[in-house]
């Protein structure tokens, strides 16, 4: 499995579509964290405007962070994110997967239409709870 | 020019003409200074031997005067007889070797014409002819009155009768005595009762001969010389023999024409002291710059002159200007060899720094750079050159691997490609003797294959298995799933079973050990090619569109059902649809939907529903390819960043019998 991120991390990087790049929000350039605030022993963590094939990487990374600081407590708040590609929703699987083993729990906010329609569309919403505001994200934690 | 010298050479140059300057100037400062001192020093020297001189041959004629003065006062004293007169002569002369001979002229009055005249010829003072001619200290008696000459008319006898006074008379040649040029003091003496006032005159010579060689000793260099001149400005003595006696300073002047050495002649014999530029005609050596200096002698009224060259005077200062100059060139030439050796101390460094980058140019990054010792500019030279040649070589290890890796990736990616192409079925028309149906599909791989694929397989004879489906991610790990994906749900379908069941299936399986989280939608299909019924179910993906001549173009309703691989024990809901014969039903990735403009606009699903409508009673395949045209119109040159799949299927209705027997 490391062998394989790692190849897709190489594929991603060499990727030369500037427009890309370009399309990346502020906050997902490479090297750069994503917005993250603890309330409580909830973490929120706020993505960025796009996760697609590109920054579907530094948003696992960023997750994995958290994760390995003992997160168990996750809200993703949706509200600046505009697109999620496939390799997006691969991510969020991946941290469902882990909070499922690890007696935590992992709760999607603040979707816009067309996110919604995403998760909606791979059935993924079935997965995942999801709120229309961060503070209902928080609350399912209360 | 400069420029064009290594920077050795610079250095060398710089530090040998700087040196050179300071040298020079002081060079120069102490000649000029040295120079002013010898010639000083020189004059002074020359003034001091023309006094010596002067004294010397004043001292010699005050003690001639006193020695006749002595005499006279004895003649007048005692009055001695002819005999005793000249033993007094013999005993003057004998005693005082400065006197060349003596003698006492008589009136005629007193012993008729009488002279007794002793002289010494060879005394130290004498004549050249009488050298070595006579012994030494032999003295000759003889009488100036001999033979009747006459010495009353000469100027020692006539000078003193007349002015009744002891005079020096002009030098002159002694015919009748000692034969050689002399000057005489003579002094007059009055005898008992003699009626005249003058009865004798007592005279002593001096040597003139002793003079000149007197002269010639003098240290004046090679071309220096001495001369004296009488009252009247005649020779006595001079380095020419000719000029004595017989030529004056005045007939030389008259002869040259010379004014100033007429001046010069003038202020000598008015007994003036005088150093003047002495480089006329009157010098031996014409042409070249001397020095006069001029002085008095006072009891005979005569002048001493000694000429000096200015070059004899100035030759002190040339052998001290030429040794000066000798040790400035000694001196340069150390410093020539110690500049050079300083200049290439500093350089060697350089030197080798240079060697050291012109191999690091040559791509040599392994050639050992120069140790940097201390922290002067070249040590940090080498320093950053070391920096730059680590960075360079890293920078070189890191493009290697990057390379290495890119050309892996590439690789990997044509095989991606080639994995996804190679299962994907594409010779259309698929069914050729089939008349029930109208099939087409395309993928078109975006650079990096996203592991879309689509499938469609006869489960028997009536009943037709379409699929298309999108792997998450992309590259190998996505071809490799779509293979995987593809295998099993050839092997599931053929089991039997509605579309539900198989992707209940085919999910169960991939969910289990996807640590990956990787998941595949996909869209399943079974056609009933008798009715044109279709059941369907859809794992989480995009909803088909449906479209035929009279109904127009509807999508697919949503039915529940998540992306494969998720999650294990997952149920699928199925639809049922009835195409007519000539509906089709459309299937597609979000490649195709979401596909992106150079303006970042998507194509969107609703566009893709307006355009089918247009296109729906077309051919499948130009169904696709003019779907495949508006995309790339909508693109605008911009990337394809996701794999486009499609697939158009057109139920024609219930197969003919014929085409039945045929098959």
């Amino acid at each position: 499995m490391t062998a394989r991120r790692r190849l897709l991390a190489v594929g991603a990087a060499l990727k030369q579509d500037r427009r890309a790049c370009d399309r990346r929000a502020p906050g997902s350039l490479k090297g750069e964290r994503m917005d993250v605030q603890v309330v409580g022993d909830v973490t929120v963590v706020t993505l960025p405007a796009r996760v697609d094939t590109t920054s579907a990487r530094d948003v696992e990374a960023g997750f994995n962070e958290q994760l390995d600081g003992g997160a168990r407590n996750l809200v993703a708040d949706f509200g600046d994110n505009e697109y999620v590609s496939s390799a997006g929703l691969r991510v969020f699987l991946a941290v469902l997967k882990f909070l499922e083993k690890n007696e935590g729990r992992i709760v999607l906010c603040a979707m816009q239409p067309f996110v919604e329609d995403v998760f909606q569309i791979s059935g993924f919403s079935e997965l995942f709870s999801i709120t229309s505001t961060r503070e209902e994200a928080i609350a399912l934690f209360a | 020019m400069l420029r064009n010298l290594s920077i050795a050479w610079r250095i060398t140059v710089l530090v040998l003409l700087g040196a050179s300057l300071v040298l020079g100037a002081v060079s120069a400062y102490s000649y000029w200074s040295a120079r002013d001192f010898l010639e000083q020093q020189k004059r002074a020297e020359i003034r001091a031997t023309a006094q010596a001189t002067a004294n010397r041959i004043e001292s010699v004629g005050r003690s001639v005067e006193k020695v006749v003065q002595g005499l006279a006062f004895s003649v007048e004293d005692t009055e001695p007889g002819l005999r005793r007169a000249r033993v007094l002569l013999r005993h003057t002369v004998a005693s005082n070797e400065e006197v060349f001979g003596s003698g006492i002229g008589y009136q005629p009055s007193v012993y008729g014409r009488l002279a007794p005249y002793v002289y010494q010829p060879s005394g130290i003072y004498g004549s050249p002819e009488a050298q070595g001619a006579r012994p030494s200290g032999s003295l000759v008696v003889t009488d100036l009155g001999r033979g009747g000459r006459p010495y009353q008319v000469e100027d020692w006898f006539q000078l003193p009768v007349q002015m009744r006074r002891a005079v020096w008379t002009e030098p002159y040649y002694d015919a009748g005595g000692g034969r050689i040029v002399m000057a005489t003091y003579a002094v007059p003496v009055h005898l008992g009762n003699d009626p005249v006032p003058v009865s004798a005159v007592v005279g002593g010579d001096v040597s003139l001969y002793w003079l000149t060689r007197l002269l010639e000793g003098l240290d004046l260099g090679d071309t220096g010389y001495a001369f004296l001149v009488s009252q009247t400005g005649a020779f006595i003595a001079h380095p020419n023999p000719d000029f004595i006696l017989n030529e004056s300073i005045f007939s030389v002047a008259e002869a040259r024409d010379d004014p100033r050495l007429r001046a010069i002649g003038r202020r000598m014999i008015a007994g003036k002291v005088g150093y003047v530029a002495f480089d006329g005609v009157m010098s031996l050596t014409p042409d070249a710059l001397s020095w006069l200096a001029y002085l008095p002698i006072p009891s005979t009224g005569w002048s001493l002159g000694i000429v000096y060259p200015d070059s004899e005077i100035n030759a002190d200062v040339v052998a001290l200007n030429r040794i000066q100059w000798g040790i400035a060139l000694l001196g340069i030439t150390a410093l020539l060899v110690v500049a050079m050796l300083i200049a290439r101390t500093i350089t060697r460094p350089l030197r080798v720094l240079d060697a050291a980058t012109q191999a690091l140019a040559r791509g040599e990054l392994d050639a050992p750079l120069p140790r940097a010792k201390g922290r002067d500019e070249i040590a940090r030279l080498t320093a950053s050159f070391g920096h730059m040649r680590d960075d360079l070589r890293q920078y070189i290890d890191e493009l290697r691997v990057t390379t290495a890796a890119r050309e892996r990736i590439e690789s990997e990616l044509r095989i991606a490609a080639s994995i996804q192409m190679s299962l994907v079925p594409r010779t259309f028309p698929p069914y050729p003797r089939r008349n029930d149906l109208e099939l087409n599909a395309l993928l078109v791989p975006a650079r990096e294959v996203g592991g879309d694929f689509y499938d469609f397989f006869l489960l028997d004879d009536d009943h037709l298995c379409l699929a298309i489906a999108d792997v998450s991610g992309k590259g190998v790990p996505a071809a490799l799933l779509m293979a995987v994906t593809r295998s099993f749900l050839r092997s599931f379908a053929r089991e039997g079973g509605s579309p539900g069941q198989i992707l209940a299936t085919l999910n169960d399986e991939l969910a289990a050990d996807n640590e990956a989280c990787m998941f595949v939608t996909m869209f399943l299909a079974v056609v009933d090619l008798r009715s044109g019924a279709v059941r369907y179910a859809s794992a989480g993906h995009n909803r088909p569109f449906v479209g035929g001549s009279a109904s127009g173009v509807t999508q697919l309703p949503r039915i529940k059902g998540m992306a494969l691989g998720a999650r294990a024990g997952i149920v699928y809901d199925e639809g049922l649809l009835t195409l007519a014969p000539g509906d089709v039903l459309y299937l597609y990735t979000d490649g195709v939907s979401e596909a992106m403009s150079a303006l970042d606009e998507v194509y969107s699903e609703e566009r893709l529903g307006e355009d089918l409508a247009r296109l729906c009673a077309a051919s499948c395949s130009d169904i696709l390819r003019a779907l495949l045209v508006i995309l790339d119109e909508h693109a605008e040159g911009a990337e394809q960043s996701d794999d486009i799949t499609m697939m158009a299927f057109r139920y024609l209705g219930p197969r003919a019998a014929e085409d039945h027997a045929g098959e």
